[in-house]
């Protein structure tokens, strides 16, 4: 360990034991708040995170994936736990400016709030849309926080577990990802099946792991490093949605109606004895979202609808669900929030990034020196950051930290000044806007490698993401595997090399003389796989009824 | 802060520029120091706290370094880069010089350049060194009893690496070649995985630098390092030469390179930086803390070293690609 800000707080909780993870957060505090440029980050992550959430259409992904050239290029000038923080607070903060939209203007600025429109939008018809965005607000703040605190005290656990984990267990997680992902996140299975598949095969541009030949490269010097990230977020998640945008701007005007107000007071707060109410199923909400944030590669989008649906199969009002109800804000938008911390175990334990925004947080990871992984707790060495050595394990501690400081962020701003959120996009001029930010797009694209190839590859993929996103293919499913291809590769061919027994070293529950658990995470994966193909084929049938 | 460094050293070395040739001595703009592998591995955590000294000396002319990543191929994307740049001496190329022939030998006849015809060795101030690494639990408490348990059970030994045919990868096969133990290679994507799977034990051992142990003293046992002698970061730790397994007396000498064709001035004046910067204790401090050395090699004994590895590792990296 080093001389550093913590040092005092080490004396004081070293005998704490397994609880030292009150250790951990504390330091991780006394880090975030002795680095003001971090701190500044954090604040300004929450504002730029409710605003591109609140835009219809643009997500935190896709503000993130624009702003990581830039982050990774002054890394150096604004320290290392800045720029992780800033987007580690955008990913939270984009989440909840969702509901924003979907709220006031009945679009959804994220699919993480698509099921918050069922009930809010009716209530900002019926004139309530104050309440609705305080509901939105809290529940927003609760699920979040939930998850916080989940991914502070399980981090560290789940991460000393994994490290029993070689590359037979790693590889059956990646499938078993592939096929939950596949298989749930989108409508049609087959869809989500074909959009996975795409995904992988980008994935596998690049130099082979084992012998360093090239595969796929089609002779360009820019993919023999493979595919980067950044053109192809860009590409799917802005360049997509700007054509989109174009082409409702060509037939309506994007946002028409103001909302409507009361004179009743309480239609503009969330009263105490609704909070009250609410608590229960923001908690039991709470619980789905860090359930799925713990799936590799289930998000905000499925945990909304998830708890959406369950709160409202729970509920005694059933009837009432739909017509604009604080329940019908506050249960999706705690599962979608809560997604967010937990989502960061997969990538911090596992190196499997369990969202399209902790993809991006690998490279900003990288950047700073930490590979993710199950031994990036213990890791040395240590990162040299405002003139102070600290250790990894103190650096993610401080990236915790700005997300527990990042939510209040938001919520302050949220609370206060959502409606004015609300009404500056209604008045933002979508023919400027929308090329400003494809301008930036494809500066952001450029900017990453200087090279005018990703350019070309980021309006490639804007516009498959507009096919596949017209055609209701999954554009989350192809990044999600992109992004796990190359790992998932180079594990099949370590575990292929290190066993014996070929196909069935996964499915055995040995290998090199030690227990696996591979076989359990394929059982996992099967089973995920069937019970949706069940759900599917009874739905049919019962339609068929 | 670095960004204002940068900014007065621009605007000095514009005022330079327009003052007249007379001031045009090397340095008269920034260093762009080349890393060819991401941000974070030991080349450029070391290309970081060398860059952060380089006004320091005083050949630099009060000139700062900056870093540029360009990861590719094992680090020949942005060699191949510093060779396309003005040969003005100031783009340089940052490497450990086991990895940069390695890099070239896996290549074989497609090799893109040859080190020592299109690169110069300016000199080093840091050492990469491969040791031998074991889980814990193995009984083998010393590099002759895990040879004498592997050949007695007669079973294959799994080892790991951070690469195909890197040089620690290129030093395993040697190690298990000239010592009769039959072997299988899994090669990781760098050096962090590798060790990850040596603590799950998916591997019966690995070869890694000895800057990777640390943090991991209770999960991982290293029994040998490489080297003529011992890692000053690891005296405790005896190389394969004193244990009686010869042929791996080197190590991979962190260096700076220019293209060939720079001047004689650039040649002294970055050598001269290489030795300050190695003496200034804040770098050694820096480095030590990342678990490496910081002492002078100046160019000459450098190249003699490349001319030993191209020796040692040419014929180890043939047969690999032959077993491909």
């Amino acid at each position: 360990m080093f001389q550093n800000q913590c040092a005092g707080l080490r004396e004081a909780f070293d005998s704490l034991g397994f609880l030292s993870v009150f250790y951990d957060i504390s330091c991780g505090f006394v880090i975030l708040f002795n680095d003001p440029y971090a701190l500044a980050f954090v604040v300004l992550a929450a504002l730029v995170g409710i605003v591109f959430g609140a835009l219809p259409g643009l997500t935190a992904a896709a503000a993130i994936a624009m702003m990581l050239p830039i982050l990774i290029a002054y890394n150096d000038e604004i320290g290392g736990l800045a720029g992780l923080a800033f987007l580690y607070v955008i990913g939270k903060s984009g989440r909840y400016g969702g509901s924003i939209a979907a709220i006031l203007f009945n679009t959804p600025g994220t699919a993480a709030s698509a099921a918050t429109m069922q009930d809010g939008y009716p209530m900002t018809q019926k004139g309530q849309a104050g309440k609705a965005l305080k509901t939105a607000t809290v529940a927003s703040a609760y699920g979040d926080y939930f998850g916080e605190i989940i991914l502070i005290f399980g981090a560290v656990t789940v991460a000393a577990f994994t490290r029993q984990f070689g590359p037979p267990e790693n590889f059956a997680i990646y499938l078993m990802a592939f096929v939950v992902i596949g298989s749930v996140v989108s409508d049609s299975i087959i869809k989500g099946i074909i959009s996975t598949l795409f995904g992988a095969i980008v994935g596998l541009i690049g130099e082979d792991i084992i012998t360093g030949q090239f595969k796929m490269t089609m002779g360009i010097d820019e993919l023999e490093s493979g595919m980067a990230l950044v053109p192809l977020l860009i590409g799917v998640f802005v360049i997509s949605e700007v054509i989109i945008q174009a082409e409702k701007a060509a037939k309506v005007k994007m946002i028409d109606t103001a909302p409507q107000t009361l004179d009743d007071p309480t239609a503009h707060y969330f009263t105490w004895a609704e909070f009250k109410r609410c608590f229960p199923l923001m908690f039991r909400s709470s619980i789905y979202g860090s359930l799925i944030g713990m799936m590799p590669g289930l998000g905000s989008s499925v945990a909304c609808f998830v708890a959406y649906g369950e709160e409202k199969r729970k509920a005694k009002n059933k009837k009432e669900w739909g017509t604009g109800i604080v329940e019908g804000i506050a249960a999706p938008e705690s599962a979608n929030n809560a997604v967010s911390g937990p989502s960061m175990i997969p990538l911090l334990s596992l190196g499997i990034p369990g969202s399209t925004i902790a993809a991006v947080l690998i490279g900003m990871f990288l950047v700073n020196g930490l590979q993710p992984g199950p031994t990036i707790f213990a890791s040395e060495p240590p990162l040299f950051m405002g003139g102070q050595l600290i250790s990894p394990r103190e650096f993610i501690f401080g990236v915790f930290a700005a997300g527990l400081i990042g939510i209040a962020c938001y919520a302050l701003i949220g609370y206060f000044a959502a409606p004015l959120v609300g009404r500056l996009i209604a008045m933002l001029p979508t023919q400027y806007l929308y090329p400003f930010i494809f301008m930036t797009a494809l500066a952001a694209s450029y900017s990453s490698r200087a090279s005018i190839w990703d350019v070309a590859f980021a309006i490639f993929f804007g516009v498959v993401g507009y096919a596949m996103r017209r055609t209701n293919f999954s554009a989350a499913a192809f990044i999600i595997a992109f992004v796990l291809t190359a790992s998932m590769e180079e594990a099949f061919r370590q575990s292929m090399i290190i066993s014996d027994k070929g196909f069935f070293v996964f499915t055995s529950f040995e290998y090199g003389g030690k227990f696996s658990y591979a076989p359990i995470f394929l059982f996992i994966g099967v089973a995920v796989v069937a019970f949706r193909a069940w759900s599917a084929i009874s739905a049919k049938r019962a339609e068929a009824n | 802060m670095n960004f204002a460094k940068t900014l007065v050293a621009g605007i000095a070395a514009s005022t330079m520029l327009i003052g007249g040739a007379a001031l045009a001595d090397y340095p008269t703009k920034p260093i762009k120091i080349m890393v060819g592998f991401s941000a974070g591995g030991g080349t450029d955590t070391t290309a970081r706290g060398f860059a952060s000294y380089m006004h320091e000396a005083p050949s630099m002319n009060g000139m700062p370094a900056y870093i540029v990543n360009l990861p590719g191929a094992s680090g020949q994307k942005a060699a191949s880069a510093v060779l396309d740049e003005d040969r003005d001496g100031h783009t340089l190329y940052m490497i450990n010089i086991g990895t940069f022939i390695a890099g070239e030998l896996a290549k074989g006849d497609d090799r893109p350049y040859h080190i020592p015809d299109d690169f110069v060795n300016l000199g080093c101030a840091s050492q990469l060194v491969t040791s031998l690494q074991v889980h814990s639990s193995n009984p083998a408490q010393t590099m002759q009893e895990f040879i004498a348990n592997a050949k007695a059970s007669g079973e294959e030994i799994t080892w790991g690496t951070s690469g195909a045919a890197t040089m620690h990868a290129t030093i395993g096969h040697v190690f298990f070649d000239s010592n009769g133990i039959k072997h299988k290679k899994v090669p990781f994507k760098g050096g962090s995985k590798a060790r990850a799977a040596l603590v799950s034990q998916s591997v019966d051992a690995v070869f890694g630098g000895v800057n990777t142990i640390p943090g991991f003293e209770a999960d991982i046992r290293a029994l040998a390092s490489a080297g003529a002698n011992r890692d000053p970061m690891a005296p405790d730790l005896p190389t394969f030469v004193e244990q009686g397994s010869p042929g791996i007396e080197f190590t991979g000498l962190m260096c700076l390179f220019a293209a060939k064709g720079v001047s004689d001035e650039v040649k002294a004046d970055v050598g001269a930086a290489i030795e300050t910067i190695a003496g200034i204790s804040g770098y050694q401090k820096y480095m030590g803390k990342n678990d490496l050395a910081s002492f002078y090699t100046n160019a000459a004994d450098a190249a003699a070293s490349q001319d030993v590895m191209y020796d040692v590792m040419g014929p180890v990296v043939a047969q690999i690609i032959a077993n491909q």
